[in-house]
Parts: structure tokens; C-alpha cells; sequence
């Protein structure tokens, strides 16, 4: 291919770069406030399970609370409550589950699916250089950092952190119900949380439409895109709502405004309304749980058809469904607030939407199995999370059918059976997906394979008490146990609970002591895995056809796509059975070699 | 032109595919009929088992202390763990719901973890296997199987339930009793107490021979009871497992909310909505009483109240127009 070809044949030629710029030499430029998005993405992969490790610790205590109350937490527990011996008191658990919640989505999830996964995959999968807004991408991150700042320092403020659930519903978030500055600090962090988010969202949007490589079209990107553009879309749209609502509430709570407070209750006597935050919230909340999860399905789509060695089973439909979910998920969002009195003709249109949801789910979650079928398996490690994605999100969003529907909903909300439900669905899910992206792009970022069978070890010690604690979750919801209780034994009805609470506890533990393994084995491969090559998976797309860790550039020059991104055995390609994405075979490939 | 060599084993289960599929449809099809059928009946009997254990649970002098131990472990799984006996009229229509769709989704769910599975230990790599090329060329049952059991999915499941909500909103969430036989109660929960107010005998609210209560609900059995909520200070939620219903209270909105019970006994009432560090421990009692103790209780309470009646006091002044918060009373 002449350079001739790429500037007279394709305009989009015109957003490449066409020289390399030199690399980096000063620690400070090559490591800390590098443009390079390979850097981004690794800092933003720390930045998550960092906060993932406090999260889950969160999680930790909370369950040791509901299968031991009143006994103290081993270890950490003197140092962290000595007026109560260690005991974890009330008001700690509060703040517990709230900042369990906010981290987790906040700042342990969306960093590593959406930070890591999108900055890493992005221009490697697309061909590029770099993301279209370098710099804009870094101060994505810095500003993410100062978010996780304040969150951190939240946490050492007089009267405790933010304790009104992750929701932050008014009144209760207001400063007569909740003093101290720790809601403040949460509101603060999490405005610019929201600008982080909205700037990489932009940066997504623009590099995917702006950057692919010549050829390539919008069905030549591997499915990891269509979740990655589709997620940016929902957080450009929705997440300036959620800051905005924040951004009030933080007035109210500042300096007296009554947005989000009744008359009755403020002391100017002004009418504001506590429900219109609900609106506002969930407005993004309900989006939220499919940023989280778009990724996820289609980095699924994608490692289904690449580990079993055959073309994605019908990727047009998945892509639509894909679109089609987006576009329904910012219409039902009403479904969380039945129990406010909404009319019934909300409640009506609100369940029916939420159920027109499982069409485009069943859709792609068949097509998941139809790639399966007649393949040929490899149980590569990024395969085995993959499959578990299968089975908690096919588990999580089964019984997401009880909460669509107005009595069931009436029944179980609040309780721990939306509790376990929202885990599978978003939380399960996605961090099993964020695994998968970790062991399968750790090759391309330290040329180094991660030990197998230590990450064999991790998904099953993961996966079991994942689907164990959940599963047992729900039937302690439909037992009637509600959330946020500090101590369920108060009611006499909830007494019986206590083994099963227990038995999560355990699963909690081990679920919790087998990340060491990831980390382990994370740390270790680094200098001391496998060399990989440049194509460990043997796979076609864009970022496979560059060498292991991937250089500076990326590209030495653009490639230009003949092929889609799932062309494995095909019959006319007898020495391998995967075919490059940007290699030209007579009669296989599409148009013609200039 | 090339033509794929089908094996005997895929043309054995391209075929069996099929058969899959229909038998899954005629699956799904029958066991909607069956529980259509029979879900009351499960309801009742399942009613019947627990009707033991939830005599002992439920008396709040009765404290016993959470042992770690399973009330009956002589219980199958499900029964031990199945929550309070249904009180309301309208609760087993609820708990049939969620049984029906549990079942059915528990019946997806293998279905799709069987095929996964399979597929996984079927089509295992291994030497001289080599995987189906798909791309464009999909056969007929390979493009009518995903839809079929979409569609499947979809006429059981999504059908099922919005038929249902319509239904239930139209019959008991939304279908406010009317009439003198109406037990009237104000309720206004606040930071960690629930406070109720009964009109006392004259019927009316917001005079001196109002009854109030504070963390103690009684209603007499067999009759509808309709509730106005609103909240003091943050948003609470009156749950009664019970009941298998809850409404949100919330402060500057009057929201409603009816149930009825068909036994008497003790029932708790729990706040469901996070409202600060005792949320846990914001509880109220719920006695369901005979008609004709309710009446008593009421009588004497009204008088008691009248009595008491102090004009100064605040504390007991709290509540609102009943009428301009419900329609039915406006026409």
C-alpha cells in the first residue's frame, strides 16, 4: 500500500498523525503526566483497585456486622473503634455501606472498565496513535484523582463520612439530618468524579468517530467498541444530570437553599420537593447500571467468538441490541421510585418499558451461546471470566423480571433481594468482565503472559462465592430481610437469618483473600511471566498486529482494515485459523488492495 | 462456491436443535398452565407449613435471641427460609407473582446453563475439531432459534408480568376502599418513631378525642384499612413483610396506602428506607385485633384522649385535613 493511497482514497487519513513524535525520556512526563493513553490506562487500572481494595475491605466489615453483631473486627477493629473494643457501631456501618456503594461504582468499577478498558483498547482496536484529545484524556484522570482525594479525605473528617446510602437521598442528606462536612466532602468528590467521567466520555465519543483506521467500518469494530461508544454516549447524556442534582443539593446544604426540601420542614418556609431528586438521580441511576455493564457485554461478545475460534453469531443483531438497551435504559428509570405513589399510569408505562428491556437482552445473550456453538473452546483464563459474565449477568438479569413489575416490586423493594439482584447484574458482572480485560490485555502491556493456573485458581475462588453470596442474598430478600440494617436480629422475623448471613460471611472471606492471588500473580508476571509475543491470544484485531508491550506510537503506520474483527476458521485459510484485520487474502477479504 | 462437510455429530445436533427448541417452548408452555392452575393452591398450602413457626416468631414478648440456629431445621430449605405468613388479601395475588416468575426464570436459567454447559464441553478444542465457519451464512433454524426463544422468553415471562401489574394496580394497589366500614389512620413517622392517629369515635380528624399512638398500630381484623402517610423529617418507608406491600413516607407528601388482615395476632412493622443511624432499630408493632376489641380499644382511647386533651401541648397536635389528600372523599 503506497502512502499515495492514504491521502487521496480516505479523508479520514487527515485526523492521523503523520510523524512520530519522540518519546518521553523524564520520569515525570513518561510516567505521571503522560498523554500516552497506554500510560493513562495503566494509572487508571492502579487508581481502580486501589479503591477496589477499600471497597471490598468495606464490604468486608459490613458482613462481618450482620453474621457477628456485636463482636469485634478482628485485627484493624481497636485501632478503628476503640470506644466500642472494637465493635463496629452503628454509625460506622452507615458509613460503611454508603462508601461501599459510591466507591465501588465510582471509583473501583467505572475507572477499570471504563478508564482502564477504554483507554487501553480504544486506539489499539481502531488503529490509532493516540485518543483523539491527549491531553484532555490526562486531565480526565488528574481530575479523577482529585475526586478520589477528597473521597479519601472524607473519610477522616469529624462526625464521620458520608452515611445516607450511595443514593444520598434529601431530606436525609440535608445538613439538619446529616452535619458534619462528610456529606459535603461526598457531594464535592463526586461532582468531579462526573467531570472526569464526562470528559472521557467526549474523548471516546470523538476518538471512535474521528480515528478508525482507514476501512474500518462501524461493523468492522470489534463489539468491546460498541459497549465502549455506547457507555460514553449514556455518560455524556446522563451525568451531567446526576452532577447537577448533586450541585443543588450541595447548595441546600451550604447555604440554605430548599431545592430538594419540603415547606414544611425548611425554615425559610420555601417549597422545594425531596421526590424531584429521586428524579433527577435516577434519571442517570438507572443509565449508571449500563455504563457499568456495556462494556462488560461487549468485551463478553467479543471473547466469546475470539476463544472459540469462530465469527461472532449474528454481530449485527448484538450491536443493535445494544443500541436498542441504550436507548431504552434512559426510559425506565421510574421503576425505582414505585413505592413514592407514583400515578398508575407511570407505573404502568414504567414496568412495561423496563420489561421491553429483556427483548434486546434475551437477543445478544442468545447470540452469545449461538457463537459458542459448534466452535472450538479455549478456556484461556479471559474465557473462563467471560463465561462467568454469562452466568451472573444471565442469573442477575432473570431476576431483574421480579423488580420490572409494579406488586413484585411493591414486594421486594428495599430488601435484600434488589440487593443481590443489582450485584449479579452490575457488580458480579462487571468486575468478572474487568478481570477478563485485565488477564487479556496484560500481554500487550508487559509483553509477559500472567500465570494460568494461578488465574484458574482466582476465578473459581471468585466466581463460587460471587454467585453463593448473591444468590443467597435474594433469598434473604424474599425472606423479608430490608436493607441497611445494622442489625436485622432486632425484628422477630428476621431472626432465623442469621446462618444464612453467616454462610455469606464465609463466601465474603473467601472471596475476598482470593484477590490476593490476582495481585499476586499480577506483580509477579510483570517481570517474571511468559514471554508472550506479539499475539499470545492468536487473534486478528488491530492491536494484536503490533508488538508486545506495545510501543509508544502504537502504529508505525495506520493500517488499513480488509477484514472484520471476528474472521476465525475459515475454511478458504488453511496455515491458521484467524485472519488479521488489516491483511489483504484474494477472495476472503472485502474490497480490493489499492 | 465450497460447501461446508457437515459431520455426523453436527448433523445429529443441528437437528436436535430444533427438537430443543420446541421442547423448551412446549416446556414453558405447560409449566405456564400448571402454575396457572395451581399456584393458589401452593400458596395456601405453603401458608399451612409456616402458620408454627411464625406463632412463636411473631409475639414480641416472646425475645428470642438470634442463636445462629434455624427456627425447625426439620423444614425443607425453602420453608425455612420462606418469609412471614401472608395477612393481607392481596398478598398471596403478590407472593403467586413472584413465585410464578421465579419459577419460570429458574427454568430459563438452566435451560441457558445447560446449553452453555454443553457447548463448552462439546466443543472443546481438540485435535482435528475445527469450528464452524458462520459468517453469512446462517441456515434456517440457526436464524429462527435466538428468536424463537426470545419470543419464548417474552410471551411467559414480560407478557405474564405486565399483564399482572396491570391487573394487581387495577384491582388492590391503586383501588382505594371507600365506605363507612374504612378504618382511617394518619400516619407520621419520624426520626426513629412511627406515630399513628385515628380519628376517634366522632370520626373526624384534627380534634380533641383524637387517638394517638406512638410505635403501636392496632386495626381490627377483616376490614380494609386505609392509611395516609407523611413524614416529619426524612423519608421513611411503612413496610410489613406481612403484607408483602410497602409505601414510602415522605416529608411534604401525603401518600396513601390500604391493606387488610385476615388474622389476628402481633406483626412488626419495619422502616425500609435508610433514615439515619437507628434506622435499625425504628420499629412498630402491629396488633390485629377482633372487631369487637377493636371497638372497645377505640372507645376508651377516644375517651381516654378527650380527657387528657391538653390544648398547649404541641407534642399531640400533629396531622393533616384528611379530605384534601384523598379523592374519594373530595368528590
Amino acid at each position: 500500500m503506497s502512502d499515495n493511497h492514504n491521502e487521496t482514497l480516505d479523508p479520514l487519513f487527515a485526523n492521523h498523525d503523520d510523524h512520530l513524535h519522540p518519546e518521553p525520556t523524564s520520569f515525570w512526563t513518561k510516567y505521571v503526566f503522560s498523554f500516552d493513553h497506554k500510560v493513562i490506562a495503566k494509572q487508571f487500572l492502579i487508581f481502580g483497585l486501589f479503591w477496589g481494595f477499600i471497597g471490598a475491605l468495606m464490604s468486608v466489615m459490613i458482613r462481618w456486622c450482620l453474621a457477628q453483631p456485636g463482636v469485634p473486627f478482628p485485627i484493624i477493629g481497636t485501632f478503628l473503634f476503640p470506644h466500642t473494643n472494637g465493635v463496629i457501631p452503628p454509625d460506622w456501618y452507615t458509613s460503611l455501606f454508603t462508601m461501599h456503594g459510591t466507591i465501588m461504582i465510582f471509583f473501583a468499577l467505572t475507572p477499570i472498565i471504563i478508564g482502564f478498558l477504554g483507554n487501553y483498547s480504544i486506539p489499539l482496536m481502531i488503529g490509532a496513535r493516540d485518543m483523539l484529545f491527549p491531553w484532555l484524556n490526562m486531565a480526565s484522570f488528574w481530575i479523577a484523582v482529585v475526586s478520589g482525594a477528597i473521597m479519601f479525605a472524607s473519610l477522616f473528617v469529624p462526625m464521620g463520612a458520608s452515611a445516607v446510602g450511595w443514593t444520598s437521598y434529601p431530606t436525609l442528606a440535608h445538613s439538619q439530618w446529616s452535619p458534619g462536612p462528610g456529606h459535603s466532602y461526598w457531594l464535592v468528590s463526586l461532582f468531579f468524579a462526573g467531570v472526569s467521567s464526562i470528559m472521557g466520555a467526549i474523548n471516546y465519543i470523538s476518538t471512535i468517530v474521528r480515528l478508525r483506521a482507514p476501512g474500518m467500518r462501524w461493523r468492522d469494530m470489534p463489539l468491546t467498541l460498541w459497549g465502549l461508544f455506547l457507555t460514553s454516549i449514556l455518560n455524556a447524556l446522563f451525568l451531567p444530570v446526576l452532577t447537577a442534582a448533586f450541585l443543588l443539593l450541595l447548595i441546600d446544604r451550604e447555604f440554605g437553599t430548599t431545592f430538594f426540601l419540603a415547606a414544611s420542614i425548611s425554615e425559610s418556609g420555601t417549597q422545594g420537593d425531596p421526590i424531584l431528586y429521586q428524579h433527577l438521580f435516577w434519571i442517570f441511576g438507572h443509565p449508571e447500571v449500563y455504563i457499568v455493564i456495556l462494556p462488560a457485554w461487549g468485551l463478553v461478545s467479543d471473547f466469546l467468538s475470539f476463544f472459540s475460534r469462530k465469527p461472532a453469531f449474528g454481530y449485527k443483531a448484538t450491536a443493535i441490541s445494544m443500541t436498542a438497551i441504550t436507548i431504552l435504559s434512559a426510559l425506565v428509570y421510574g421503576h425505582h421510585m414505585f413505592t413514592t405513589g407514583l400515578s398508575p399510569l407511570l407505573t404502568s408505562a414504567f414496568t412495561t418499558l423496563t420489561l421491553l428491556i429483556s427483548i434486546p437482552s434475551g437477543i445478544f445473550f442468545l447470540n452469545w451461546l449461538g457463537t459458542m456453538w459448534k466452535g472450538s473452546i479455549r478456556l484461556t483464563t479471559p474465557m473462563l471470566f467471560a463465561l462467568g459474565v454469562v452466568f451472573t449477568f444471565g442469573l442477575g438479569g432473570l431476576t431483574g423480571l421480579h423488580l420490572a413489575a409494579v406488586s413484585t416490586n411493591m414486594m421486594l423493594h428495599n430488601t435484600y433481594f434488589v440487593v443481590g439482584h443489582f450485584h449479579l447484574t452490575m457488580a458480579a458482572s462487571s468486575l468478572l468482565a474487568s478481570y477478563a480485560a485485565i488477564y487479556f490485555y496484560f500481554p500487550k502491556m508487559y509483553g509477559r503472559m500472567m500465570n494460568k493456573r494461578m488465574g484458574q485458581v482466582h476465578f473459581w475462588l471468585s466466581f463460587v462465592p460471587i454467585v453463593y453470596i448473591f444468590m443467597t442474598m435474594m433469598i434473604l430478600g424474599y425472606a423479608g430481610m430490608h436493607r441497611r440494617i445494622y442489625n436485622p436480629y432486632e425484628y422477630n422475623y428476621l431472626q432465623h437469618l442469621l446462618g444464612l448471613n453467616q454462610y455469606i460471611g464465609i463466601a465474603v472471606g473467601i472471596a475476598f483473600f482470593a484477590q490476593f492471588i490476582f495481585v499476586y500473580n499480577y506483580w509477579v508476571s510483570r517481570k517474571k511471566g511468559l514471554p508472550s509475543g506479539p499475539n499470545p491470544w492468536e487473534l486478528g484485531t488491530l492491536e494484536w498486529t503490533i508488538p508486545s508491550p506495545a510501543p509508544y506510537y502504537n502504529f508505525k503506520t495506520i493500517p488499513v482494515v480488509y477484514n472484520g474483527p471476528h474472521e476465525f476458521s475459515h475454511p478458504k485459510v488453511k496455515d491458521r485459523d484467524f485472519i488479521r484485520q488489516d491483511e489483504y487474502i484474494e477472495g476472503v477479504s472485502r474490497g480490493s488492495k489499492a | 462456491m465450497w460447501v461446508i462437510k457437515l459431520s455426523t455429530h453436527q448433523k445429529l445436533f443441528r437437528s436436535s436443535l430444533k427438537w430443543l427448541v420446541i421442547a423448551g417452548l412446549g416446556f414453558a408452555c405447560v409449566s405456564t398452565q400448571v402454575s396457572f392452575e395451581n399456584g393458589i393452591e401452593l400458596v395456601s398450602a405453603h401458608a399451612q407449613t409456616e402458620e408454627t413457626q411464625h406463632q412463636q416468631g411473631n409475639n414480641p414478648s416472646n425475645q428470642v435471641q438470634a442463636s445462629g440456629k434455624d427456627s425447625d431445621s426439620s423444614l425443607w430449605f425453602w420453608d425455612r427460609y420462606a418469609p412471614p405468613k401472608v395477612i393481607s388479601s392481596y398478598g398471596h395475588r403478590i407472593e403467586w407473582l413472584f413465585r410464578y416468575t421465579s419459577w419460570m426464570a429458574l427454568a430459563f436459567f438452566l435451560l441457558m446453563v445447560g446449553l452453555l454447559g454443553y457447548f463448552i464441553w462439546a466443543y472443546r478444542e481438540r485435535p482435528g475439531h475445527k469450528a464452524y465457519y458462520t459468517h453469512g451464512k446462517a441456515t434456517k433454524s440457526e436464524k429462527w432459534a435466538p428468536k424463537v426463544l426470545d419470543l419464548a422468553v417474552f410471551i411467559t415471562l414480560d407478557l405474564v408480568l405486565i399483564g399482572s401489574s396491570y391487573i394487581h394496580t387495577k384491582d388492590f394497589i391503586w383501588n382505594y376502599p371507600q365506605g363507612p366500614d374504612v378504618v382511617k389512620i394518619q400516619i407520621m413517622p419520624q426520626q426513629w418513631v412511627w406515630n399513628f392517629r385515628y380519628a376517634g369515635i366522632d370520626g373526624v380528624f384534627g380534634n380533641e378525642d383524637d387517638i394517638t399512638t406512638i410505635n403501636d398500630m392496632r386495626i381490627p381484623k377483616d376490614r380494609p384499612v386505609l392509611v395516609q402517610i407523611k413524614s416529619k423529617d426524612v423519608i421513611h418507608g411503612f413496610l410489613i413483610a406481612n403484607l408483602r406491600s410497602q409505601i414510602d413516607a415522605i416529608p411534604g407528601l401525603v401518600t396513601r396506602f390500604w391493606f387488610d388482615s385476615n388474622t389476628t395476632g402481633d406483626f412488626e412493622i419495619a422502616c425500609a428506607h435508610l433514615c439515619g443511624i437507628a434506622h435499625y432499630k425504628m420499629k412498630a408493632f402491629l396488633k390485629v385485633m377482633e372487631q369487637n376489641d377493636f371497638e372497645y380499644w377505640q372507645q376508651e382511647m377516644s375517651e381516654w384522649a378527650k380527657a387528657a386533651y391538653d390544648a398547649n401541648d404541641p407534642s399531640i397536635k400533629w396531622g393533616w385535613n384528611w379530605a384534601l389528600n384523598d379523592k374519594d372523599e373530595r368528590k
